[in-house]
């Protein structure tokens, strides 16, 4: 009795040792990004369906930051481990708009903060078709983004759409408080508008991916237009009011307060899918400067500790599998040939490939915004 | 000898009880208060004492904006509180009324409220898209309130529509005890003798209350000069109050001019503290006499 009790332990042990072994084989990966509600939601699809795979090597774990609540921080995280020499930390894989990562570069102080990647260890490289503006042996699209000008087309008539800025100009002088821009620092659809409306009037194109202080120059145009624009914007209580976070100028136009706002394409999308917008909103771009959008990049920091896992995580989300979550959870606009993915919803985001990309580091923080919250703001 | 022996015990004891909770306090609130005031005075680069932090709260037009509209906020809200507040409180101690007992059971519900909740609820009906919007589409189009937007949220209208539905509960609480406290043998009797109701209410019932009155408004004002969820929801993105531009602030990392606005946070508490102080202090004399 004694004998078989103690030979069952035995066994145990052994399958407790073997389950252990096993579970310790399976390396994580462990992916950064920040982003509204909607990123989350993604990569928590993204890593479910990656660690679901009955052959995936490694566990893919989230670290996601919602923006606005220290998103800010997490360059300066990743910067500050840089600097002080850590080598093995779990930023193994960074997330964030293309745009982005010259500010991750610039709090650092080097482009090395990334390491180039590896071709052969990233099968299906060669569908992506979108390329990087900078760091392109670094970085790898994953998806794109724009802002887009939408509204409501049964309330807007074709033949009285602005289609330029000029006609945008008229548009919003003609019709009083029916348009709305976001705090551009609470989201990424008021810079984009802000962004746009400054770099229209700087003919060199190279300032739209510099960070170099002498462009601040050239803003007052922009700036001078902007103050203009701001009597005729959406008001309320007899106050201007740029609202907080995309959200806000979407439930404005979700409640028919304004008209037209610039929102980004994936949050129109969402809110038309689940009823909240009607299915008559429509977007757009203005013909003469298109607002800013951005591809969305993998980037994998020297700091990090699994670069093999890393890679094959982006191998998984550039796969037509990988694509066809990002196209359905975020009506994200793919960075393969929809060809490839099999999915009802990709005619949805076909025309929405025009969009500017700017990309200035940390000009925006530091002299833009400052200018727009002292010159505007207070109106 | 042996009394003084165990009476060092005792206060040995005592210490040693507090100690916990006087070690807590330390770590948790004089440490970071201390750590705060010292930052306040820090230059962001190097860390050396500079008092350009102060200097630009009180010189920028975007911050002495902040500040002058959070103080006029917080005074309105204060006065509006305990008006309002000292004339419900007169009205549940003196009136007989079903409606006074009705009201007296239930006029600290909103304190049960989560802000959160309660400031979502008064965005769906004052939004100018809510819920008296929505009625007023009702009615026949042309007429003058058809498609009335109240123009309150995002202002300072909101904010303090939000203070007093957060605030007139608990200063009304404080005077109807104070108000409790005063017999109604002394109010009788002096009707008795022929002193009509406002000379009652001054010669009487106002000095009989009017220090629990002060304590009421230093409450309403501390937990007012700092507020930030509901300025955050429904407040403007100028001019804010100190407690959302002390967030804006410390999101963009200048962390030493936060630490600035929090000491200036902190200050204006204090000078409520002091009212406070010193009110219970008369009233400690007073008891003495």
């Amino acid at each position: 009795m004694k004998k078989t009790l103690s030979m069952a332990l035995a066994l145990l042990l052994a399958l407790c040792c073997i389950g252990f072994a096993s579970a310790e084989e399976k390396q994580t990966v462990t992916v950064w990004t920040s982003g509204s509600q909607n990123v989350q939601d993604l990569f928590t699809a993204l890593a479910d369906a990656y660690n679901a795979q009955p052959d995936a090597k490694y566990t893919a774990t989230i670290q996601f930051i919602l923006s606005g609540t220290g998103d800010e921080s997490l360059s300066s995280r990743i910067a500050a481990a840089y600097q002080t020499g850590q080598t093995n930390t779990d930023f193994d894989l960074l997330a964030d708009n293309t745009s982005s990562f010259q500010t991750y570069v610039d709090e650092a102080g080097s482009e090395d903060l990334f390491i180039a990647y590896d071709p052969e260890k990233i099968p299906g490289l060669d569908n992506v078709t979108v390329t990087p503006v900078i760091m392109p042996d670094k970085l790898v699209p994953y998806r794109c983004t724009t802002v887009v000008f939408a509204y409501d087309s049964e309330r807007i008539p074709a033949d009285e759409l602005p289609h330029t800025w000029d006609e945008l100009t008229d548009w919003i002088a003609a019709h009083p408080g029916r348009f709305a821009y976001n705090e551009p620092d609470t989201g990424g659809a008021g810079s984009s508008f802000v962004l746009s409306a400054i770099y229209r009037f700087i003919e060199d194109e190279s300032a739209k991916t510099s960070n170099d202080p002498k462009w601040v120059d050239e803003s007052a145009a922009g700036f001078e237009w902007l103050v203009n624009l701001h009597p005729n914007l959406y008001a309320t209580g007899g106050k201007v009011l740029y609202p907080n976070k995309n959200q806000g100028t979407l439930d404005l136009l979700i409640n028919k307060e304004v008209d037209i706002i610039p929102a980004w394409a994936d949050q129109i999308l969402t809110n038309v899918a689940n009823g909240t917008l009607p299915e008559t909103t429509s977007m757009y771009q203005l013909d003469d400067a298109p607002l800013t959008g951005s591809d969305v990049s993998f980037g994998i920091p020297s700091i990090g500790s699994n670069p093999d896992g890393a890679q094959d995580f982006i191998s998984f989300v550039i796969s037509p599998e990988g694509q066809k979550i990002c196209l359905e959870n975020m009506k994200a606009i793919p960075v393969i040939s929809s060809d490839l993915i099999e999915s009802d919803e990709k005619d949805l985001v076909s025309q929405l490939g025009n969009y500017n990309f700017i990309s200035i580091g940390t000009l925006w923080a530091d002299y833009l915004y400052p200018i727009w919250m002292e010159e505007i703001l207070p109106l | 000898m042996v009394n003084q022996k165990s009476r060092w015990k005792t206060t040995l004891v005592i210490v040693g009880m507090l100690a916990p909770a006087l070690i807590v306090a330390l770590g948790i609130v004089i440490y970071p208060i201390i750590n705060t005031v010292i930052k306040s005075f820090q230059d962001e680069a190097t860390g050396a004492f500079t008092l350009a932090n102060y200097t630009y709260l009180f010189t920028n037009k975007l911050s002495r904006a902040h500040i002058w509209y959070t103080i006029w906020v917080t005074f309105l809200t204060m006065i509006l509180a305990i008006v309002i507040s000292y004339l419900l409180a007169l009205y549940l101690r003196f009136s007989e009324s079903k409606a006074a007992k009705v009201i007296s059971s239930l006029y600290l519900l909103p304190r049960f409220i989560p802000v959160l909740v309660a400031v979502y609820a008064l965005k769906m009906i004052i939004g100018d898209s809510g819920l008296i919007n929505r009625l007023s589409l009702l009615l026949p189009e042309g007429s003058p309130l058809y498609d009335f937007k109240p123009g309150l949220l995002y202002n300072a209208k909101g904010i303090i529509i939000a203070n007093l539905w957060f605030n007139i509960p608990f200063a009304t609480m404080i005077i109807s005890a104070a108000l409790s406290g005063i017999s109604s043998s002394i109010v009788e009797s002096a009707r008795d003798v022929g002193a009509g109701k406002l000379r009652i209410f001054f010669k009487m019932i106002l000095p009989l209350s009017i220090s629990d009155v002060m304590i009421a408004a230093t409450f309403v004002f501390m937990s007012n000069v700092s507020s930030f969820t509901t300025p955050y929801l429904i407040g403007a993105n100028h001019p804010m109050m100190l407690g959302v531009y002390l967030r804006k602030q410390f999101s963009s990392r200048n962390y030493e001019l936060a630490a600035a606005v929090s000491v200036l946070i902190f200050l204006f508490s204090s000078i409520s503290a002091i009212v406070y102080i010193y009110t219970n202090l008369k009233e400690k004399e007073w008891e003495k006499d």
